[in-house]
C-alpha cells in the first residue's frame, strides 16, 4: 500500500515538473526572444547602411514642404528609438503610429526603404499594394501645426498622412479628400477591419483578431486570453482610452473604441492586473481592475507567425 | 415677418447666452486665481522643483479630491499609479524617484484645498523651438451635465512671455486670455 502511495507521489512529481518546463518554455514571447532581437538588430543594421548611402541634402521636389534635414533625422531617429515614434498632438494617427512602431521593431529596413521610395517618387510597393498618396498630401506634409512634436517631424508627417490616405474603412466613406485640419478629424479615423487590413497589407505573418468596432471580444476572461495571446506573438489592444486613465468627472462615458496599443507585458499583481504598453512614443506601466480591462478591450490583434530567422546578406 | 422676427429674437438671444458664458469663464478664472493666487504660486513653485527632479504629472480623478492620480515620466517609460487602486505602487515609484516627500504632501494638500484638478508640464513647438509650459487645470464647467462634454478651467504659466504671432494672434482673438505677465487663461475640453 505504502509502495504504491510512493509511486503515485512520484508519478505527481514528475508529472508536475514536465508540466512546469513546458509552461516555462512557452513563456519565451516572440517579443523578447533571442532570434527576434538578433533579427532586430540586422534589420537595423540595414536600414542605417541604407541611410549611409542616401543624398541627405537634396529636397523632393515631389514634396515641396518637407525639409531634406528633418526628413532624414527623423528617420534616423525612428530606426534608433523604434519607441519614440508618436503619433503627436490630438491626431487621429494612432492606428498608423502602433503600426509604424512594429514596422520600426521588426523590418526597420523595409520601412526605411518604403519612406526613401516615397520621398524621391512619391510612390511604395507594399508586398499586395501600391502607395500613392494624392496630390493635396504632398502639399500637406511638412505644414502641419500644434501637433506636438509631430510638428518637426517632416517624415512622420509624409508617412501618416499617407497611410491615412491611402487606407479607407467605413468610417471614411464621407470625408475621402484631406483638406487642412482633417488629421484631427474622421478623415484619418481607423476602424479595427481597416487596421486589420493595413497590417495584413504589410506582411506575410499570419494575424488573428478578436473584436469589432461596437461589441467586445466574446471571452470569458480576458486576461487568460490576453495573456495567451501574448505568449504566441505580438499583440496590439483596441481599446477605449478614457478607460485607462479614468475620471470620475464625467457623467457618461461612451462604450467604444478610440485607440490603438501596443501590448508588451501582462501580470497579476494580486487582485490587479500590471500592464504594459506601448503608445504615444513611450512604454506605460499601470496597474488596472479586472473590470476596468473588461471595459477598456474591444478589439485584441495578435501577429502570431514568428519572425523569420534572418540572415545577414 | 413673423418668422423672421422670431429668428431674429433667437439669434440675439443665443448671442448674448455666448456673450455671457465667456464672460463668466473670464471673471471665474480670474476669481480663482485672485482668490488662491499665494497658494497657486507656492504650489508652482514645489511643482516644478520636483518635475526637476523627475518630470511627472500629479492631480486628482475624483469629485471628493481624494484620491492622487501620479504619472511619471522617464526617456523611456511612464508609470500611471493613482492611489484609489495602485497606492502602495505609487509610493514605490515616489521613492524610486527620490521626490521630496514633504513638498510632494504639501502639493497634494494645496491641491485639494484649492480644488485643483492637474498639474502637469506639457511641451509644444513654436517656429521649430521647442516650448515648454506649467499647466493647472480646475474646475469643470458643465460637470453636472450629462451627454455634455465637460470643459476644464486651465491656467497657463509659461517660461517667458509668448512672442510668437500665432499664439499673439489667438489672444488677441481670446482663446487665450491674458490675467497678468506670466500667466494666461484657457478653456480646454482635458484637463490632463
Amino acid at each position: 500500500m505504502n509502495r504504491r502511495k510512493t509511486l503515485f507521489t512520484s508519478f505527481v512529481f514528475i508529472f508536475l515538473t514536465f508540466r512546469y518546463i513546458s509552461v516555462f518554455a512557452q513563456q519565451e514571447n516572440v517579443i523578447y526572444s533571442d532570434s527576434t532581437r538578433k533579427v532586430e538588430s540586422i534589420g537595423r543594421r540595414r536600414a542605417l547602411s541604407i541611410l549611409s548611402d542616401e543624398d541627405t541634402v537634396s529636397a523632393s521636389p515631389i514634396w515641396p514642404n518637407i525639409n531634406p534635414k528633418l526628413f532624414f533625422q527623423n528617420v534616423r531617429n525612428n530606426v534608433l528609438y523604434p519607441n519614440k515614434i508618436n503619433q503627436g498632438a490630438s491626431t487621429n494617427f494612432c492606428s498608423y503610429a502602433a503600426f509604424t512602431h512594429l514596422m520600426l521593431k521588426y523590418k526597420p529596413d523595409v520601412y526605411v526603404r518604403m519612406l526613401i521610395s516615397l520621398y524621391r517618387t512619391g510612390g511604395a510597393n507594399l508586398e499586395k499594394k501600391m502607395l500613392k498618396p494624392k496630390k493635396e498630401i504632398l502639399q500637406a506634409a511638412g505644414t502641419l501645426r500644434h501637433k506636438g512634436e509631430l510638428d518637426v517631424l517632416h517624415a512622420d508627417q509624409m508617412w501618416f498622412l499617407t497611410l491615412a490616405d491611402q487606407f479607407k474603412g467605413y468610417l471614411n466613406v464621407f470625408d475621402h479628400k484631406y483638406n487642412h485640419g482633417d488629421e484631427n478629424k474622421i478623415w484619418a479615423a481607423t476602424n479595427y477591419a481597416k487596421f486589420n487590413t493595413m497590417l495584413r497589407y504589410f506582411t506575410n505573418f499570419h494575424i488573428v483578431s478578436s473584436g469589432s468596432d461596437l461589441f467586445r471580444p466574446a471571452k470569458k476572461d480576458f486576461y487568460a486570453y490576453i495573456s495567451r495571446k501574448l505568449l504566441e506573438g505580438v499583440v496590439i489592444l483596441y481599446l477605449n482610452s478614457k478607460y485607462m486613465h479614468p475620471t470620475k468627472y464625467t457623467a457618461f462615458t461612451l462604450r467604444a473604441p478610440t485607440h490603438f496599443v501596443v501590448l508588451y507585458e501582462m501580470y497579476k499583481v494580486g487582485d490587479l492586473i500590471e500592464i504594459k504598453y506601448w503608445d504615444y512614443g513611450l512604454k506605460t506601466v499601470q496597474l488596472i481592475t479586472r473590470k476596468r480591462l473588461y471595459k477598456m478591450i474591444f478589439g485584441v490583434s495578435t501577429i502570431t507567425t514568428k519572425v523569420e530567422d534572418d540572415t545577414e546578406n | 415677418m413673423i418668422l423672421k422676427t422670431k429668428t431674429w429674437v433667437l439669434l440675439l438671444f443665443a448671442a448674448t447666452g455666448l456673450g455671457s458664458c465667456s464672460v463668466q469663464s473670464e471673471r471665474k478664472s480670474e476669481k480663482y486665481y485672485i482668490k488662491y493666487a499665494d497658494a497657486i504660486e507656492e504650489l508652482k513653485r514645489d511643482y516644478e522643483k520636483l518635475y526637476r527632479v523627475q518630470p511627472f504629472s500629479f492631480g486628482f480623478t475624483d469629485r471628493s479630491y481624494k484620491h492622487y492620480a501620479m504619472e511619471v515620466t522617464t526617456d523611456t517609460l511612464r508609470y500611471v499609479y493613482n492611489s484609489e487602486v495602485s497606492r502602495s505602487k505609487m509610493y514605490e515609484t515616489i521613492q524610486k524617484f527620490n521626490y521630496d516627500t514633504v513638498i510632494l504632501r504639501r502639493m497634494s494638500e494645496r491641491m485639494k484645498e484649492i480644488k485643483c484638478l492637474w498639474l502637469t508640464r506639457p511641451s509644444f513647438f513654436l517656429d521649430g523651438v521647442k516650448e515648454s509650459i506649467t499647466t493647472l487645470s480646475f474646475r469643470s464647467v458643465s460637470v453636472e451635465k450629462p451627454f455634455v462634454e465637460n470643459k476644464y478651467y486651465i491656467l497657463i504659466f509659461p517660461d517667458h512671455e509668448f512672442q510668437n504671432e500665432e499664439v499673439k494672434a489667438r489672444i488677441k482673438k481670446g482663446d487665450i486670455v491674458k490675467i497678468k505677465d506670466g500667466l494666461y487663461f484657457m478653456i480646454g475640453n482635458t484637463f490632463r
